[in-house]
């Protein structure tokens, strides 16, 4: 695929634009004074979005605090909230504007995995020096057509570096009265820990519902007012940052008020982590909006990053381009065991051949060739060999050539605290070589939340596991390895720095088992907006019930990830009515077309993978008649095979095809937990 | 994320804190257990704000949240919120019921002080039945009734099962705290390969005798239950007793009376029972919970006794016809007079909704019953929540022909529970945890031996040391 770049940078004068300085404040001049007058700003900006429908207004009021507020369109998106950080070094609450400046930032990207091939970014930012006693403090606000973002910077006035320590970050998004929430709240894995994996349900909140100590994370999607415009709220490049992870909870004194503040992550003991390296660059805070095709369709979390040359990370020693040091970077469909195996562990395993040979066990790789014959048959580019892979090192060393003759890559599982004596950079390394030796080819790597923890440190997203999430992908990145981190936080963005990091949990996922599909769908107008999700879906449900086998089939189609991970036995995939369709699932996203759906309803997109379209549909809970028309086609006609259930709960799916083209339409009956999916080829 | 470490929770360290949080609850109108016996409410600890808005006789309710905490939070879990996400979808724009799923040792815990201290406060509180009168006592929650009385919404005590909706008052005059939800138990499922064309048993006496020819004819031990675990002993041995005539405490005082002439023998012809079955080898003693899994999956034993919420599970785990596991009632089973009505009787624990006193708006009250009624009445929640194990309480559902025809209603909860009246719980008391604690303990100290000789001493010991916690906690 053809890379480019056009990064235009117009540096334009602050003076040229904006500031829209207000300094009149006289407005009722010819009113008898009763009263002192009202006090006004000191100072205002403004920064809109290229296309002019989303703008920010910052202003620096009569008492010098910093408020922001966001529009798009004739909507409030944000009313006034709060700006900025406090620190004990300086007085944040008396600076001084030093500067402001305004500049347009533009160009493009090839995705290795995500929603599109090629990514387009284009905002106007706004950048305000403010200063201090011995600091400056930046506010960068950009729009983009479809949202916001803003960071802060602070930097001693004398240009030195150092250590400072943050007692608040005063950032606040004021919810419109009305706002309805899509959230997961912080909930602790188990009583006697505060460790948390992002795997817990999104559920619909009241905006003006949450308490004081209520932490909601990120992203959080929230419908503004009784408007169509939606706006998810999420952070970005916190990875290389040296900051903590953040969550949402409502400001003191303000529970049940609509306004949220972002806060420290409640995860983890929390031992020096206010303690954060100057000169420092916060983790963007983001706000997607728009309808809900564009907040779906988004990938601002990753282009915040700007261009790619940039953006990508590269050893210091490497002298080579940017994009050439990360080309070994291939993306594929995985084929896993584990979750399979939980059905039949410690039984004797019959292969695909029908031989006895040992028990189902990770350690059997007998069971990992037949996995590897299915990915070689079905097109796939991995296994996933899961806890347990490696009691024997001459056997695993075995497996990886019988998988690597067969042009089958392996993944390995481990624990990013156990299995490298609690965050240890020299036994990573160790480790790392160890295993690329082996024949390994990228690693799923669990447990950052912390609850694997020996002693106060790397805990959930405290500094240092922020760190450890670094240093493992730089690592894998200098041995050419891939990364699946699991037990994790959300995307925060980073597959645009390192691009091994090609997948990540942090989802409720398919282990869950038993999954009330009003969890899958609103985790794609959430969740599955940010970043990769590896929910690892099976072809048959596990359990008695929940998500459907055709909504099982759209998951695997809807969830995006560099190496989606799919779960059930290797003979469901070639049973023939669904062979044809899982072999022709890729892991890059060519483009994504939000179709129709509502996040308490159900989901509905296009998805093209290589040449050939598909179109996937998941449901709720009410049986409704999903439609929609092929107007994302190009020309031509498309030979379109068409998965449908034919009943609540159906255990098999039915298919059928049909000639479609751009101008065809379709209207197809979803029952509760079903959904359908249709691979569209282009007929020559 | 994978298997995920387990940790150790004290449960006694927990049930103190507890007790020590609920006696010490002064602020915001608590006052910590009140004497055994009825009592009036003189004065209400709850206020009420707004006017209900009705639409002809229906009340409108306008984007209405209720934050629920439930202990709910095992396998049954994911069917839980399966429910509530049907009912939010049924009432999209009305009313929103935001679940969180805590232990119920966190809940004893936190949510009495979250209410006390109103802070994040649930407004809907579904907890096992037996928890309520420690918050009742502790001016914690308010009742339904005028919530009831100004929607028009029916809750009628008379629609759910005898055994639990006696309990809804909590002991104050003319109020109903709770609703009753359902009913769960340590149940029996049964292999009909092996039974042949023997008949279930009906009493201890054929349980034994059917036991003593199966295991001589299939050379089986032919009950599967792991003897050690805290359902068997929660839920088995209080239903021995429960079916011998024993009571677990003295309702004029809360005092435990197990040594009483009343309850000693009934305490002694319970374990006897148990015993029994190990001693004529028909039930192993300590049996692991795999190991009795894997003997009944296996076609090894003939009774499985299980949580309720894992027959589903275990019906999926079997590799044989499903059609050949059926569900039977130990209705007599342990009792030594079958003749009595108390030989009926299975003990069991119930979930129950209830309404924290933080809630002022009628609106959001009305709504509470909504839902209530709602979850009580709806045949798919009803359905779903049968399949995870639970079986409903409410007589509107146990009567639907469409809930009674489903599956697992038909051929599992209803040969558990053949009569919903029968089904028993802890009476009202605010030490029921301390009961329960220390009839495990019994449990435990008592089927260690092999012969009764110190059955008696035993039960006295335990009985003291009840008491003694009771009287700590109320000396705080």
């Amino acid at each position: 695929m053809k890379k480019y770049i056009k990064h235009i940078i117009c540096a334009v004068s602050a003076l040229a634009i904006v500031p829209l300085f207000t300094a009149c404040g006289n407005k009722n001049d010819n009113a008898e004074r009763t009263d002192f007058p009202e006090p006004t700003d000191k100072s205002s900006w403004q920064v809109a979005s290229p296309d002019g429908s989303i703008k920010s207004d910052i202003v620096m009021n009569a008492e010098g605090k910093l408020l922001y507020s966001v529009k798009k369109g004739n909507t409030t998106v944000v009313d006034s909230s709060s700006l900025g950080m406090s620190i004990s070094e300086d007085d944040f609450r008396l600076l001084d504007v030093e500067s402001s400046d305004m500049k347009r930032i533009t160009g493009s990207y090839d995705n290795k995995s995500g929603k599109h091939a090629v990514v387009d970014y284009d905002c106007n930012e706004l950048t305000i020096t403010l200063k201090g006693w011995t600091f400056y403090l930046d506010v960068v606000m950009r729009c983009y057509d479809d949202g916001y973002a803003f960071r802060y910077n602070v930097r001693a006035i004398d240009g030195s570096s150092g250590v400072m320590t943050v007692e608040s970050e005063n950032s606040e998004f004021a919810l419109p009265e009305n706002s309805v929430m899509w959230t997961q709240v912080y909930n602790p894995i188990f009583s006697w820990v505060t460790s948390f994996a992002y795997e817990d349900p999104y559920k619909r909140r009241r905006s003006d519902g949450v308490s004081v100590g209520e932490y909601l994370s990120f992203p959080t999607l929230y419908r503004v007012g009784n408007s169509e415009v939606y706006s998810l709220l999420t952070e970005s490049e916190l990875i290389g940052s040296g900051y903590y992870g953040s969550y949402l909870t409502a400001p003191d004194g303000k529970s049940n008020s609509g306004v949220l503040q972002t806060v420290m992550t409640p995860a983890g003991v929390q031992t020096d982590n206010d303690r954060i390296a100057y000169p420092f660059s916060s983790p963007w805070r983001i706000g997607i909006t728009g309808d809900l095709k564009t907040v779906v369709e988004s990938e601002l979390t990753e282009k915040v990053y700007d261009d790619s040359e940039s953006a990508l990370w590269t050893p210091d020693d490497y002298e080579g381009s940017a994009e050439d040091y990360w080309d070994w970077v291939d993306p594929g469909v995985t084929a896993w065991s584990w979750l399979y195996q939980q059905k039949h562990a410690g039984k004797p395993y019959t292969t695909v051949a029908g031989e006895v040979s040992g028990i189902w066990h990770q350690e059997n790789n007998a069971i990992h060739r037949d996995y590897v014959d299915l990915a070689a048959e079905m097109g796939w580019k991995y296994v996933l060999l899961d806890g347990g892979w490696n009691q024997d090192q001459t056997a695993a060393a075995e497996f990886m050539k019988y998988a690597h003759d067969k042009g089958i890559g392996v993944f390995v599982w481990c624990d990013a605290l156990n299995s490298f004596s609690n965050g240890n950079a020299d036994v990573l390394k160790t480790k790392l070589d160890k295993w690329k030796a082996l024949g390994v080819d990228g690693i799923k790597i669990d447990f950052f939340d912390g609850q694997e923890a020996v002693g106060n440190k790397h805990q959930g997203e405290d500094v240092d596991t922020i760190k450890w999430y670094e240093t493992i992908y730089q690592e894998c990145a200098k041995r050419h390895m891939l990364v699946n981190p699991h037990g994790c936080n959300k995307p925060t963005g980073e597959r645009r720095k390192y691009p091994n990091v090609i997948n990540r949990e942090g989802v409720y996922g398919g282990e869950k088992q038993n999954i009330p599909s009003s969890y899958t769908v609103m985790s794609m107008y959430t969740r599955g907006v940010v970043g990769p999700t590896d929910f690892t879906p099976m072809v048959k449900n596990m359990a008695s019930s929940g998500a459907s086998m055709i909504h099982n089939m759209a998951l695997a189609t809807l969830y995006e990830s560099g190496t989606p991970s799919l779960g059930d036995w290797v003979s469901e995939y070639r049973d023939g009515t669904v062979k044809d369709y899982y072999s022709a699932l890729k892991a890059l996203h060519d483009d994504t077309v939000f179709l129709c759906g509502t996040p308490d309803r159900f989901y509905c997109a296009a998805i093209k993978m290589g040449d050939d379209w598909f179109v996937a549909c998941i449901n709720g809970i009410i049986e409704s008649d999903v439609s929609f028309d092929f107007g994302f086609l190009e020309g031509g006609t498309y030979s379109a095979n068409i998965y449908t259930e034919s009943a609540k709960g159906a255990t098999e799916v039915t298919k059928t095809t049909e000639p479609v083209t751009s101008s065809s339409s379709k209207t197809i009956k979803v029952f509760e937990d079903g959904g359908f999916v249709i691979h569209l080829r282009k007929q020559a | 994320m994978k298997a995920k470490r387990k940790g150790i929770i004290s449960v006694l360290c927990a049930a103190i804190v507890a007790a020590t949080m609920l006696a010490a609850c002064g602020g915001g109108g608590g006052s910590g257990p009140i004497g055994a016996g009825e009592h009036n409410i003189d004065k209400e600890w709850w206020t009420t704000t707004g006017e209900i808005v009705k639409d002809g006789d229906d009340v409108v309710f306008n984007n209405i949240e209720i934050k629920l905490a439930t202990v709910v939070a095992g396998t049954d879990l994911a069917k839980f919120n399966t429910i509530v996400n049907r009912f939010n979808a049924e009432y999209l724009d009305r009313i929103n019921i935001v679940p969180s799923s805590i232990t119920e040792e966190e809940f004893n815990s936190q949510v009495a002080k979250q209410i006390s201290n109103n802070a994040n406060a649930p407004d809907l509180l579904m907890t096992h039945q037996k928890e309520f009168k420690s918050l009742a006592d502790s001016k914690l929650i308010q009742p339904f009734n005028e919530a009831i009385e100004k929607s028009g919404i029916e809750l009628d005590l008379d629609n759910y099962a005898a055994g639990l909706s006696k309990y809804s008052s909590l002991n104050f005059k003319d109020q109903q705290f709770t609703v009753p939800v359902d009913m769960h138990s340590e149940v029996v499922i049964y292999n009909k390969k092996l039974l042949g064309d023997n008949a279930l048993p009906t009493n201890h006496a054929e349980l034994v005798a059917l036991c003593k020819k199966i295991a001589l004819e299939k050379n089986i031990t032919p009950i599967a239950a792991s003897t050690h675990s805290a359902s068997f002993y929660r839920f088995v041995f209080n239903t021995a007793i429960l079916q011998n005539g024993g009571t677990f405490f003295d309702a004029s005082n809360y005092k435990a009376d197990w040594a009483s002439a009343a309850n000693m023998p009934a305490y002694k012809a319970a374990i006897a029972s148990i015993r029994e079955l190990i001693t004529e080898n028909l039930m192993k003693k300590q049996q692991s919970t795999g190991d009795a899994l894997a003997a009944f999956l296996g076609d090894k034993a003939l009774f499985y006794f299980v949580e309720p919420w894992s027959v589903d599970s275990v019906l999926n785990a079997y590799s044989g016809d499903k059609n050949d596991i059926g569900g039977a009632s130990m209705s007599k089973w342990f009792a030594a007079d079958p003749t009595k009505d108390c030989a009926d009787y299975i003990y069991g624990d119930a979930h129950a909704f209830g309404i924290s006193k933080t809630v002022t708006d009628i609106s959001k009250k009305a709504a509470i019953c909504e839902f209530v009624k709602w979850f009580s009445e709806n045949t798919s929640a009803g359905v779903s929540w049968a399949n995870a194990g639970h079986y409903s309480a409410s007589k509107t559902l146990t009567e639907n022909t469409s809930y009674a025809a489903e599956n697992m209603v038909a051929n599992y909860l209803t040969k558990f529970y053949p009569d919903i009246d029968d089904f028993q719980t802890m009476d009202i008391s605010p030490y029921t945890y301390q009961y329960k604690s220390y009839l495990e303990q019994l449990y435990l100290a008592m089927i260690t031996n092999n012969n009764a000789s110190n059955d008696e001493a035993d039960i006295i010991a335990y009985q003291k040391k009840v008491n003694d916690e009771i009287a700590t906690i109320n000396m705080m």
